[in-house]
């Protein structure tokens, strides 16, 4: 998930990794076990993830498309694929569609690790899949 | 046909591509020693009287399992997408009630880490989830709830891939839970 938020920098997914866990055990007291450990630790990855954002000005909200990047047939979508496109997305959208449809979290539960409405969550997955698919047709490499 | 799309659902060929992303790439191991180094660093594991006072031991043991599932660093589904042979599976179900005496948190720390460190030098498989303490015991005429409060819970589980009963047997007594009174019952997959 470090790899897929960070758009599959190693040495950024690896750095986001230590710094949760720093961030996890200091608030470790702040812990209450209303959430699973590994739901807080996910919302704890995401928060480092923003800041690390923000701080560092590596990335951006909205990720420049790489336009080299090429995808499968068309009438095939692979991992891979899905893959590709991801990076290109929104760090917003991509967030949502890692966590629904990677990690198989509900809109509930997404709602409280990111700290938005559930009805944000189902709106921002609509447009984060419409952006994916958007991508996904305009890199095919249809002959 | 971008518009005729709908973003509501994924098609079976997209899911199965997803699905494809549940094959997670674990992190280099030596990115365990260098959070451990780093936390060490910022005197977070060894500043032990200070973290005392605001731990609770159940975090302090459920961060230390975690950290050593690798697999957890990256996601909700790869603690569950291990591959360990049914033919040699035995599960252990952590078991508490009210002789369970938790010890100190960052010593449990140490133990569940000395233990799952243990078991992963020697090659042997292991995956395993805590739960919640809140729980539903289901009869044909009743179903009884079991809240927060409730003294006598199922904390967790492991599976653990072991080439006999004895070696399945020798990693359960070693688990700190034992030591501190709670109760590990062991029982192996049965494959027909």
């Amino acid at each position: 998930m470090a790899l897929r938020l960070t758009g599959y920098d190693e040495v950024m997914a690896q750095d986001l990794i230590q710094s949760t866990w720093i961030t996890a055990v200091r608030r470790l007291e702040s812990f209450e076990w209303k959430s699973t450990l590994k739901t807080w630790l996910i919302g704890i990855l995401i928060n480092v993830n923003r800041e690390q954002i923000h701080k560092e000005q590596k990335k951006k909200e909205t990720e420049q498309v790489r336009e080299d990047t090429m995808i499968s047939k068309s009438g095939t979508v692979s991992g891979y694929d899905i893959e590709q496109g991801l990076i290109q997305l929104p760090i917003g959208y991509r967030r949502v569609i890692i966590l629904h449809d990677i990690e198989g979290y509900q809109h509930k539960e997404i709602g409280a690790i990111l700290g938005i409405e559930e009805g944000t969550s189902k709106s921002q997955l609509f447009q984060a899949r419409k952006a994916l698919r958007n991508w996904l047709t305009d890199n095919s490499n249809e002959e | 046909m971008k518009s005729k799309m709908n973003h509501e659902e994924l098609t079976p060929e997209e899911r199965a591509a997803f699905d494809e992303l549940s094959n997670f790439k674990l992190p280099p191991a030596s990115l365990e020693a260098r959070v451990i180094n780093e936390l060490k660093n910022q005197g977070l594991i060894e500043k032990q009287k200070t973290m005392n006072i605001y731990l609770k031991w159940t975090a302090s043991v459920a961060a230390s399992v975690l950290i050593f599932f690798a697999g957890s660093y990256w996601g909700k589904q790869s603690i569950e997408n291990s591959d360990i042979d049914p033919n040699l599976a035995y599960m252990l179900i952590l078991h508490e009630d009210e002789s369970f005496r938790p010890g100190d948190p960052m010593a449990m720390f140490e133990e569940y880490g000395n233990w799952m460190q243990d078991i992963i030098d020697r090659g042997i498989k292991i995956t395993g989830h805590e739960l919640d303490n809140e729980a539903v015991m289901v009869k044909a005429s009743s179903e009884t709830h079991f809240g927060e409060e409730a003294t006598e819970r199922t904390s967790g589980y492991f599976i653990v891939e072991a080439e006999s009963r004895e070696e399945a047997l020798e990693i359960a007594r070693k688990n700190p839970h034992v030591k501190y009174g709670g109760t590990i019952e062991l029982k192996p997959y049965v494959v027909r």
